[in-house]
């Protein structure tokens, strides 16, 4: 050892104890400090290094650093309880891209402001409300709206499990939003809960439909449907109000008990998990 | 892993979509370790890889992959964990980086655990050579390295089946090279099945080919018995000959034509793509290897 910082290097059996950190914490302190500064003690520090703490080491800052950072929604989803890996899964819908939710907000902003201004509004607000859900659905998962759709045909995951956990997403964001607009929307008594019996039905009829279309063609026959419905009954009696009337619910009721029983029978016969065409 | 002799069996395969009739009758069984499939543009290789990637259901027939039927629940999900499926288009989830996107592939391939499914990750991406790439948007990357991503996502996994639908399209000399080394590297004893137009490609890498045209079985057997099909029925000439079955300009200006050779003209060695065009150029029958 001489006497110089310059010159003096610390000995092989003091850098491997270091190494192998077995140092009392004041003199591996003064070998760290002197480490730092000298580039031949880095290298026999290196040489030293026990392989499997250091591949530890490496892995923990790969992590770190690959580690996809959850969004909004993820995040949100991981707090409710999801699982990490279900949680990305039902993240990815396309139904859940800030183009959806931008144009579902405008949607029920519509309805509220037109609300406002006169007589078509609340009828607007009962004609479109039950139907976002299903359209939501529609594009949660399918060939045209999911990018990743075919390599996941192609995987072990369950097609149903994630058509379903994506249905349940859209589910709560749809109905929180139009739960939130059907409250503003003025002149209509209830209008708050009354589409949603229609809502969760012609959702369950396009998830049963799904086990045979595309969920984008089923929300299309099931929305377009509604709609052509009730804005017929809207043109001729001047109101959508008796749709949502006792007998309506009682007939949304019965609509979803009947999709419910078409969505088991389709999964019993593995209809959601062999497509005969994309 | 060790594939099966039989690795791919194809029995009497239809699929229709409305009129067209994308699949006649297709019936092969394969032994290859690579089997390249040829054929032109809507001959029925993408419903076929779709089919047997268990992405899309026949009308009527059956296929075994791996041993497995599709047709059945389990033998399906069985398959599905031992398959890796390239389709000819593959998306991306929007925003997604390279190591997102593949994550994300590996959550559908049942990898849960997140510190072994990240590590498995980074390996596939090591393997397409793309680690340098892993935290890049994949909007932002060439259309090769896509690919290559796409690719990673295939490998994740001890997979015994590789299905890959063109995975060489849009692919430039040097990416096609690097495709080649990596499926090279990649092999071993899987089984791999791809679609191509290129017959370099299945020359280069494949041990047996399947030709299909128009929905049916063509051709099945080794590149070379491909090629020795045009053994004799290759020639050089100074001018176009009418009488070839098939002719066009070579680089040095002669005309290389594919089929009967007048008396006296002197054959050249075929290539893969002089039997495979004279193949395709013949009426509708299937040629025994």
């Amino acid at each position: 050892m001489s006497s110089t910082f310059s010159e003096w290097h610390a000995d092989d059996r003091l850098i491997e104890r270091y190494a192998a950190g077995v140092l009392d914490p004041a003199t591996a302190a003064s070998v760290e400090a002197h480490v730092l500064r000298c580039r031949a003690c880095r290298t026999t520090v290196a040489g030293h290094a026990p392989a499997a703490r250091l591949a530890l080491a490496w892995s923990a800052v790969t992590e770190r650093i690959d580690d996809p950072s959850p969004g909004l929604v993820e995040r949100s989803l991981r707090r409710l309880g999801l699982t990490e890996s279900d949680a990305r899964l039902a993240a990815c819908a396309p139904a859940m891209r800030l183009a959806w939710l931008a144009a579902l907000v405008a949607v029920l902003l519509f309805c509220v402001v037109a609300a406002a201004q006169g007589d078509v509004g609340p009828n607007l607000f009962m004609v479109l409300a039950p139907a976002l859900p299903s359209i939501g659905v529609g594009l949660a998962y399918g060939p045209w709206t999911d990018g990743t759709y075919e390599v996941g045909r192609a995987a072990p995951y369950s097609a149903v499990r994630l058509l379903f956990l994506r249905t349940a997403v859209v589910l709560a964001v749809t109905f929180v939003l139009s739960g939130a607009a059907g409250l503003v929307v003025p002149g209509h008594r209830n209008g708050v809960v009354l589409w949603l019996i229609p809502a969760i039905a012609l959702v369950t009829g396009t998830l049963a439909l799904s086990a045979w279309l595309p969920p984008a063609w089923a929300a299309s026959v099931t929305g377009g449907t509604w709609l052509a419905a009730v804005v017929a009954y809207w043109k001729s009696q001047g109101s959508v109000d008796p749709i949502f009337g006792p007998a309506g619910q009682v007939a949304a009721g019965v609509v979803f008990l009947v999709a419910c029983l078409a969505i088991d029978r389709a999964r019993r016969v593995h209809a959601y998990d062999v497509r005969r065409f994309l | 892993m060790t594939t099966s002799p039989s690795a791919l069996v194809a029995d009497g395969l239809t699929k229709s979509f409305a009129r067209h009739r994308a699949l006649r009758g297709v019936t092969f069984t394969s032994k290859g370790n690579t089997v390249g499939l040829l054929g032109p543009n809507g001959a029925g290789k993408t419903t076929l890889l779709r089919i047997i990637g268990t992405v899309l259901a026949p009308d009527g027939g059956s296929v075994r992959a791996l041993g497995r039927d599709p047709a059945n629940a389990d033998d399906r999900l069985e398959l599905r964990r031992r398959l890796g499926y390239l389709p000819q288009e593959p998306g991306f989830q929007r925003g997604f980086s390279a190591f997102e996107f593949v994550d994300y592939v590996a959550i559908l391939k049942e990898w849960t655990q997140r510190r072994a499914r990240h590590d498995e990750v980074r390996r596939v991406l090591a393997l397409v050579d793309l680690s340098a790439e892993s935290g890049r948007k994949i909007r932002r990357l060439s259309g090769g390295m896509r690919r290559r991503v796409a690719l990673a996502a295939v490998l994740l996994g001890d997979r015994a089946l590789l299905v890959l639908d063109e995975p060489t399209v849009g692919l430039d000399p040097e990416q096609r090279l690097r495709f080649r080394d990596i499926l090279s590297r990649v092999g071993g004893d899987r089984t791999v099945l791809l679609s191509t137009h290129q017959t370099e490609d299945v020359a280069a890498m494949c041990d047996e080919v399947v030709v299909l045209h128009e929905g049916a079985v063509r051709f099945q057997g080794p590149p070379a018995s491909l090629a020795a099909l045009a053994e004799g029925r290759v020639w050089f000439a100074d001018e176009r000959d009418p009488a070839a079955q098939l002719s066009w300009r070579a680089g040095d200006g002669r005309h290389r034509h594919v089929g009967d050779p007048p008396a006296g003209a002197t054959t050249e060695a075929p290539t893969l793509e002089d039997g495979y065009l004279l193949l395709l150029g013949a009426p509708a029958q299937a040629v025994p290897a």
